[in-house]
């Protein structure tokens, strides 16, 4: 009899957790900010990865379609359809249709995959928003959306935390040597740790402290956001992390698509929130 | 898409659909989260390290051995985060065009059937132990 309704009980959670209605205000919003992670992360792309330069016919698909102006306008047209909220469905998945093949240009490709994604995810929400910034109103606005393609988002940037966490929990990255390494190597690493030491201010931080203290960090990041009482301290843990990590290492655009994902865990996107 | 209501202890939650039926949206919501965790593989970054330590050997045709400097581009690599593999594959892709852009071929083998240089990668994965090494040896006949 319990057992039963302990059953019903947790059934009832998930169901509230993946299909409780979306405040549209605050969907409106997050709306905008996966736009302008858009312009951020596929700004300024025009090299296709490698096995697509090896392939002759991916690489004249790439030159004469998806790296030329008119394939650029209609991405942005998608993006600005979208971002105002007209018929934001369609123009999301046309927009992710458009930006999937540019997730494979040279460079950053792992920012374009995440926001490819959230766009995505975020298309699957009907065009029921009651809000857009045009003041068009469909006929669809009293009935709202369900949380799930915002919970998938969340739940890719938690991956993104955790998979990183996960592939770095290795003897050789929590003694230091791979940082030490990377410092060596990568011209993008800003410091230079060959000594051992990661050195901050006055202080000398040993390799592998500084190595055991990111993989902490990356863990936490990946948990934290989904308890409301370390909601706030996670994103706070993360922008520290993240704007620090710009000073030390030139990542690129991770950081910030990772940034503009925040959102989707600190917005009311539910009652429940 | 639809809307519907029910009883949780004694407050009415409302929940919706994004498709005609709940068991349709657990069935979209469980392939994306295949895709999504298939797809995470792909985010890792810093990782991993392949460290590279590079020797160029010349060798006269009078056998005297004298060591040459190693170009700058050599020093970094954006692709150290990679494989031992994949960083050795550009390396060599990089070797074969320096020796042929430099004028090292054309200033220390060319017609010199006796001399060689040879390129010394030693490299290890995620220690600076240097405990592999690879040898890439060019003289006269060599093919770029």
């Amino acid at each position: 009899m319990i057992q039963n309704s302990n059953r019903g009980l947790s059934a009832e959670v998930l169901r509230k957790f993946l299909f409780a209605p979306l405040d549209p205000y605050y969907t409106t919003i997050l709306r905008v900010i996966l736009s302008v992670a858009v312009l951020v992360v596929f700004w300024n792309i025009s090299i296709p990865l490698i096995f697509i330069r090896n392939s002759p016919s991916l690489s004249v698909l790439y030159t004469n379609v998806f790296f030329t102006l008119p394939y650029s306008i209609a991405g942005v047209i998608a993006l600005i359809l979208f971002c105002v909220g007209v018929r934001p469905r369609i123009a999301g998945l046309l927009l992710s249709a458009l930006l999937l093949p540019l997730v494979f240009a040279e460079g950053y490709e792992k920012s374009r995959q995440v926001i490819t994604f959230s766009i995505l995810a975020f298309s699957l929400i009907p065009s029921c928003s009651q809000y857009n910034l045009i003041g068009f109103k469909d006929n669809y606005g009293k009935i709202p959306a369900p949380v799930w393609p915002v919970r998938l988002i969340q739940i890719q940037l938690s991956l993104l935390y955790l998979v990183n966490a996960a592939a770095k929990t290795t003897p050789g990255y929590l003694s230091g040597e791979v940082l030490q390494g990377l410092s060596i190597m990568m011209p993008n690493f800003l410091i230079d740790m060959s000594s051992g030491y990661f050195h901050l201010g006055p202080f000398q931080i040993p390799a592998h402290i500084a190595a055991i203290s990111s993989v902490l960090m990356e863990y936490a990041l990946a948990v934290g956001f989904w308890f409301r009482s370390t909601r706030i301290p996670t994103a706070v843990l993360g922008l520290v992390f993240h704007v620090s990590l710009m000073y030390f290492v030139a990542i690129g655009k991770l950081d910030w698509a990772s940034l503009f994902l925040y959102p989707v865990f600190l917005l009311p996107l539910t009652r429940d929130h | 898409m639809q809307a519907y209501s029910s009883a949780n202890g004694g407050e009415s939650v409302r929940r919706v659909t994004l498709t005609t039926s709940l068991r349709l949206d657990v069935a979209l919501i469980v392939l994306f989260l295949i895709f999504l965790t298939s797809t995470s593989y792909f985010l890792r970054v810093y990782y991993r390290v392949t460290v590279t330590d590079i020797l160029i050997v010349y060798t006269s045709p009078e056998g005297t051995v004298m060591d040459l400097p190693t170009p700058e581009v050599f020093t970094k690599n954006g692709l150290a985060a990679s494989s031992p593999a994949e960083l050795l594959g550009d390396f060599e892709g990089k070797i074969n065009k320096y020796m042929r852009s430099s004028g090292w071929y054309f200033y220390f083998l060319y017609k010199k059937p006796k001399a060689r240089i040879d390129w010394t990668i030693r490299y290890s994965l995620n220690s600076t132990d240097f405990d592999r090494k690879k040898v890439l040896s060019f003289d006269h006949d060599s093919k770029f």
